[in-house]
């Protein structure tokens, strides 16, 4: 695959900034999937939660990956006034729509990690329970809510925490979907489904939902970034 | 022909004005040291000058492009050298050199040669901003833009510049 030059010198560039972020992700990821596991079964012992049963904790998972994905988005909040990187990328000849795909692969590298790191941290738990399946649907609305969560750098204030509410909102939403679709295709009706069919994730037709449903909020959120970073002016910090 | 041109360009952010209406005009291969009364607004002018900030009211244009409609071409004729200069993110200044030739779509090692020569023809100033001036240049732009530079500065860059015009505010 012939990537271009400017898009290889942004990623190595976001690698260079952001993989303390990773490792901090990741070993969270790790410790909460290990703590998840453990918690649900203690709940489960205690007859607090019955994995055939709706409860809106066991969307735990998605919003802790989704929290990521917000806190790596404001990891990168530096743009424009003390980053190296953005500084010069600003200067450079290129298309925000080429700057907005270059500027995604990090941060979406470092979701999809967490959400791997989430199901190795429920693996090496002893109540392991959970199906795998459930871990990849996890990653899939961690794509979705990192592409929505991008835009949070370019906003200031109210429209800021809006993006946040918007990034966990779409991962709900991806959710949403794929338990719908595992309910319809189960052969129960989809507004009984809900969470109810938690345990039983291994559904092709989920899967397709959700991934689909989610590319088009990622693309949706994509080009959007692109626009916005097309039009962004990056003002000096007015204090300096 | 003008390399650099404003007729009542003005910049301000929700009701507060930064940059008041400015009109100029830099010749090709020209000098302009534009005073401004506050820092913000000379950085916030620089940066409108080397099309990375639009102009909310009037018009810029840089060597006939609107950097509204045509960013990428203005800002391959532009070398922008930020205040304060950033420190170098990478090792050495060569990785320094290919990152910006990559992004500028330049051959790597003529360009990392070409910014080495400048880097160390600048070895009496501190090393970030020798880094910026010669990160800058490396593309060989038509129009050198540094925000709030010294007059001393102003003078050793314009020496270095080559055919370039150069317009810095201070």
């Amino acid at each position: 695959m012939n990537v271009p030059a400017a898009t290889r010198a942004i990623v190595v560039a976001r690698i260079r900034k952001l993989w303390p972020v990773l490792l901090v992700s990741v070993a969270a990821a790790l410790f909460f999937g290990w703590l998840y596991q453990n918690a649900i079964a203690g709940r489960q012992a205690g007859g607090e939660v019955n994995l055939g049963a709706p409860d809106a904790w066991l969307l735990l998972p998605t919003l802790f990956t989704t929290a990521i994905a917000v806190a790596v988005a404001f990891a990168c909040t530096s743009h424009a006034n003390r980053d190296p990187f953005a500084l010069v990328e600003d200067a450079a000849p290129l298309f925000g729509r080429e700057r907005a795909r270059a500027n995604a692969i990090i941060p979406v590298t470092i979701a999809l990690a967490a959400a791997a790191a989430q199901y190795a941290g429920a693996r090496l738990s002893p109540h392991y329970a959970t199906p795998p399946t459930f871990f990849l649907f996890n990653a899939i609305a961690a794509i979705a809510a990192m592409l929505v969560a991008l835009s949070i750098p370019l906003r200031d204030g109210a429209a800021r925490i809006l993006y946040a509410l918007l990034a966990c909102g779409s991962t709900l939403i991806c959710t949403v979907v794929a338990l719908a679709v595992i309910g319809f295709t189960n052969g129960v009706a989809a507004a009984k489904a809900g969470l109810a069919y938690y345990p039983n994730f291994n559904d092709l037709w989920g899967g397709v939902a959700e991934a689909s449903f989610a590319a088009l909020i990622g693309f949706i959120a994509l080009r959007q970034y692109g626009e916005a970073l097309a039009r962004y002016d990056p003002l000096p910090p007015a204090n300096e | 022909m003008a390399i650099l041109e404003m007729r009542r360009a003005s910049f301000a952010r929700g009701r507060t004005n930064i940059v008041a209406p400015i009109s100029l005009q830099l010749e090709e291969g020209g000098t302009l040291h534009w005073r401004c009364e506050l820092a913000q607004a000379g950085r916030v002018l620089a940066r409108m000058a080397a099309g990375i900030v639009k102009c909310t009211a009037g018009s810029v244009f840089i060597g006939d492009y609107d950097p509204k409609i045509q960013p990428v071409q203005v800002k391959r004729l532009v070398g922008f050298i930020p205040h304060p200069p950033p420190s170098n993110p990478f090792d050495s200044p060569q990785a320094y050199f290919a990152y910006r030739s990559d992004l500028w779509n330049l051959q790597c090692a003529s360009a990392v040669e070409r910014g080495m020569r400048i880097f160390l023809a600048l070895h009496a100033q501190p090393p970030n901003l020798a880094l910026a001036v010669s990160g800058a240049l490396l593309h060989e732009p038509k129009l050198l833009v540094a925000e709030n530079l010294e007059a001393e500065l102003f003078d050793e860059l314009a020496n270095l510049r080559g055919a370039a015009a150069l317009f810095a505010t201070r």
